[in-house]
């Protein structure tokens, strides 16, 4: 029974024109969005590789030069685009792409595309994420809003149900039915960017790739579950097509325009993002005074002093086996690193919190809750750019530590004239970024599946044993 | 007849709570996005005043610090002097680019480029996810509240059956739809007023050429939309295509085109990698300390005859602002191509802004709370001009030898 109502629904889905003409749309805009994403992928991640090596090139060519000087001239670190973010740009485009790693101080990751862009770009970016999650659904309450007010208004209903159907039977095989049409639309898209990959590059594949892969499809695939049985449900309580049509509608306003940006101004109304001007202060406070406040620069200086004098028993820093200057500079990178990763972590803490208000509206918001989910696994979330920026950071204090203790061991205090070459320079290898293995960050997508779980059981639960009543 | 259909309209929308509930909840969205985009906006504020007595204090404590024989150079690589893009009055209504762009900048009179690339701290979920303005309201949820309004002006009593009822009035379907537009018209020009009334009470806006143009503008984009559903409605079609076919439009107009603007803006009219200009400013910078001093004063003196002394030998001072004002000039070239793009880009998409009222009207409100790119790009040249301003005057005492006295402090030009 239930086959052949879902036989029914694609036959006439089929022969309205309607229908076609929507879901050739939906398809084309997909087609654009995954072939300009996969281009523009291309081109970031080659011009991203490109200016790694050079980078590396030229921190191995910069000459012979005091290694304190090198620290200071430094190096970059790029952040390669994640493979699945050609199909959800997510964040990406809002942060930096660059960071320039020198000594005593941490860079902002520069130059995100935003910041160039034109206001346009608020209006939102034709992603096949974006085509997905915000415009599918409409195609979906399109397809499913009338799925059993024309049965009513046609007094079709009580002939199936004559025949031995079930009301939950219907629903069922009209849920079946309307599933089959979405992955028709959606099967070409998969092995277009199938193809993509497998002409282009054989080097993405790895099982963490296979596993992103498919929580993304599966993700997907629920999402689409819960508005196709969201829209058959409601069809099913409503009296008329036209009722059914303004609620679905409405709830798609609220779900996919409205509530997302309330939720992120909301966040960002509650907890106060600290400017830039007011961290740096926070920095040079505790840079002078101590961390604790009790400690200032000076006296740091010279207990490090005191404790080299005593450790080598000599009386000055001349003495010393080794060139205070390089301890020193060391033991001042460890204080203002230490210093910037907790007012660094307090700002994370901020935007987790703000984040925070979105993830509690996503359990009642499906859409809110597939975006987290599809940037996650996407790699394109806030969460994978600060894994970068952590990683560039350690990356950049090995580098200076590289520098401050070949200083310290091959040359005299006070002598600044010294030089290294190329050998220690290659001691530096060139900066590799690797994204987190999504099994050791997939706890921190919770407030997802669970919206994603409780709505699927919720309305399955309805279309199982809540249709019984309804009215016809 | 006016008065009567009118009188009937009235009824009917009181008595539709769902109706009700919509235009509640449009003057709710707009008054939350009133109090957002200016709590936002304060934010920025707060943020400047905080800088300008920090400034004030960290000044005064300098000049008491002064010893009597302080060279200018010396001074001059211990300043920090703010230069600002204040939010305006109507800023709060229209946030537009001012939560992803810098608005303030502490400058002193050394290398310009190497103290305007920096970011403001900010959310990237919330900047991807938009600001919940006035804007925002007016551009996305004004025309879906017209379309819940409109999209059954006739379809309704056509399938009430009333319409029969009615046109044995004497009044055409014609002034029927075109009274009940009217209507409708009336009372979204009336929300549109309150909210934007309410803002200028709330936060004391000035009666000014921005507030009149807001309210043109909001109007004319609110006309628009009730020029389309009257389009919309003389197809006769039913309720169900009517809505949907709105709702299409709306799609079409305030989504799909503007991303695919955005797309195409973001594709054939591609910044190039701003990696050529950071690394040119780090080589430039890194190679200047090298280079003979002769060398970088010779040229120095040649582009700015007017600090032409003979006495420049061993002062570190002279060199260093010799030095850095050689990199500035390395670099400007690139700089500026780069700045050239983008402001050729803005201005495409200015003009392009009219491929959609949506986009238009944005554009538009933008411009008037200045919170767009183009507003940025003026920043920055208020930054290199001032910037300018502070070398005039530290370079003159620089190169004459002059001490900086405590007088001084207060003849430090401010932006």
């Amino acid at each position: 029974m239930i086959t052949t109502i879902a036989f029914k629904e694609i036959r006439s889905a089929m022969r309205d024109w309607r229908f076609l003409i929507l879901s050739s749309i939906v398809f084309l805009l997909l087609l654009t969005a995954s072939l300009v994403g996969w281009q523009s992928y291309r081109q970031l991640q080659a011009q991203r590789t490109q200016a790694q090596k050079s980078a590396q090139n030229q921190w191995l060519n910069q000459g012979d030069k005091n290694p304190h000087s090198a620290a200071h001239y430094g190096s970059f670190a790029f952040r390669p685009k994640s493979t699945f973010s050609f199909l959800d740009f997510g964040t990406d485009t809002y942060t930096g792409s660059s960071v320039q790693l020198e000594a005593h101080k941490q860079n902002d990751i520069l130059f995100s595309q935003a910041q160039d862009a034109t206001s346009l770009l608020r209006f939102g970016e034709m992603t096949v994420a974006f085509v997905l999650q915000i415009l599918m659904p409409l195609l979906i309450i399109f397809l499913a809003f009338n799925a059993f007010t024309q049965e009513k208004e046609e007094q079709t209903l009580k002939i199936l149900l004559s025949q031995g159907a079930s009301i939950s039977q219907i629903a069922w095989g009209k849920i079946g039915g309307f599933s089959a049409l979405v992955a028709m639309v959606l099967l070409p898209i998969l092995l277009i960017i199938s193809a993509l990959w497998a002409f282009d590059d054989y080097s993405l594949f790895s099982a963490d790739w296979l596993m992103r892969g498919g929580f993304l499809l599966l993700s997907y695939a629920v999402y689409f579950f819960i508005f196709i049985a969201l829209a058959v449900a409601i069809s099913a309580y409503s009296q008329t097509s036209r009722a059914s049509l303004l609620v679905l509608l409405g709830i798609w306003i609220f779900t996919c325009i409205i509530l997302p940006k309330a939720a992120a101004n909301i966040g960002a109304d509650w907890y106060a993002t600290p400017s830039k001007f007011a961290f740096d202060q926070a920095l040079k406070e505790d840079e002078e005074k101590g961390i604790d406040g009790h400690n200032p620069a000076d006296s740091r200086f010279d207990e490090l002093k005191n404790q080299y004098l005593k450790k080598y028993g000599v009386d000055s820093l001349e003495k010393l086996p080794i060139n205070f200057d390089g301890v020193a500079m060391q033991e001042g990178e460890k204080y203002s690193s230490m210093i910037y990763n907790k007012h660094f972590d307090k700002v994370k803490q901020v935007f987790r919190a703000q984040n925070r208000v979105s993830e509690w509206i996503s359990l009642i918001n499906p859409y809110l809750a597939i975006r987290q989910l599809s940037m996650g696994l996407a790699g394109s979330d806030y969460g994978h750019f600060v894994d970068f920026q952590e990683k560039a950071e350690n990356y950049r204090f090995n580098l200076v530590k590289t520098m401050n203790e070949y200083h310290a061991n091959n040359s005299k205090y006070g002598d600044w004239e010294f030089t290294a070459n190329e050998k220690l320079w290659q001691q530096i290898p060139q900066f590799q970024y690797l994204a987190p293995q999504w099994t050791s960050i997939a706890g921190n997508y919770a407030f997802a599946y669970v919206s994603l779980l409780v709505w699927t059981l919720l309305l399955a639960n309805i279309l199982i044993f809540g249709l019984r009543k309804i009215a016809f | 007849m006016w008065v009567t259909i009118f009188q009937n309209e009235w009824k009917m929308l009181i008595r539709s709570r769902i109706l009700l509930g919509a235009c509640g909840l449009v003057m709710l969205a707009g008054i939350y996005a009133i109090h957002y985009g200016y709590t936002e906006m304060n934010r920025q504020k707060e943020t400047i005043q905080l800088i300008q007595k920090e400034e004030k204090n960290r000044l005064e404590k300098a000049a008491s610090k002064l010893k009597n024989d302080t060279l200018a150079s010396v001074v001059a690589r211990q300043i920090n002097k703010i230069a600002y893009n204040a939010p305006n009055e109507y800023a709060g209504l229209a946030i537009g680019q001012r939560d992803l762009h810098r608005y303030y900048y502490l400058l002193r009179p050394t290398a310009l480029h190497l103290q305007i690339y920096q970011n403001e701290i900010s959310n990237p979920l919330k900047l991807l996810s938009g600001n919940f303005d006035l804007s925002f309201v007016l551009v996305y949820l004004f025309p879906l509240l017209i379309v819940a309004l409109s999209y059954n002006l006739l379809s309704q009593e056509q399938e009430q059956g009333t319409l029969a009822l009615v046109l044995t009035n004497p009044i055409s379907s014609g002034q029927l739809i075109g009274a009940k537009i009217t209507f409708r018209f009336l009372l979204l020009v009336l929300l549109n007023g309150a909210l934007l009334g309410l803002a200028v009470f709330w936060h004391q806006l000035p009666l000014n050429d921005k507030f009149f143009n807001w309210l043109i503008i909001s109007n004319l984009y609110i006309i628009f939309w009730f020029a389309l559903l009257y389009w919309l409605t003389t197809w006769r079609k039913s309720s169900a295509v009517n809505a949907l076919s709105a709702l299409g439009f709306w799609l079409l107009l305030v989504v799909v085109i503007p991303t695919f603007l955005n797309l195409y803006l973001e594709t054939a009219h591609a910044i190039p990698s701003r990696f050529t200009l950071t690394n040119e400013i780090r080589d430039k910078y890194n190679i200047s300390w090298d280079i003979p001093k002769e060398k970088v004063f010779k040229e120095f003196f040649a582009t700015y005859p007017q600090y032409k002394t003979d006495t420049v030998e061993n002062n570190f001072g002279k060199w260093l602002y010799a030095n850095v004002a050689m990199v500035d000039r390395q670099v400007s070239p690139t700089a500026e191509d780069f700045l050239g793009k983008i402001k050729e880009r803005e201005q495409l998409a200015h003009r392009l802004s009219w491929l959609s009222p949506a986009t238009w009207a944005q554009a538009q409100f933008n411009q008037i709370a200045e919170s767009d790119l183009a507003n940025q790009m003026i920043f920055l040249n208020q930054v290199k001009a001032y910037h300018q301003q502070l070398k005039a005057f530290f370079y003159e005492k620089i190169y004459q030898n002059k001490l900086f006295g405590k007088s001084d402090f207060a003849k430090i030009p401010s932006f």
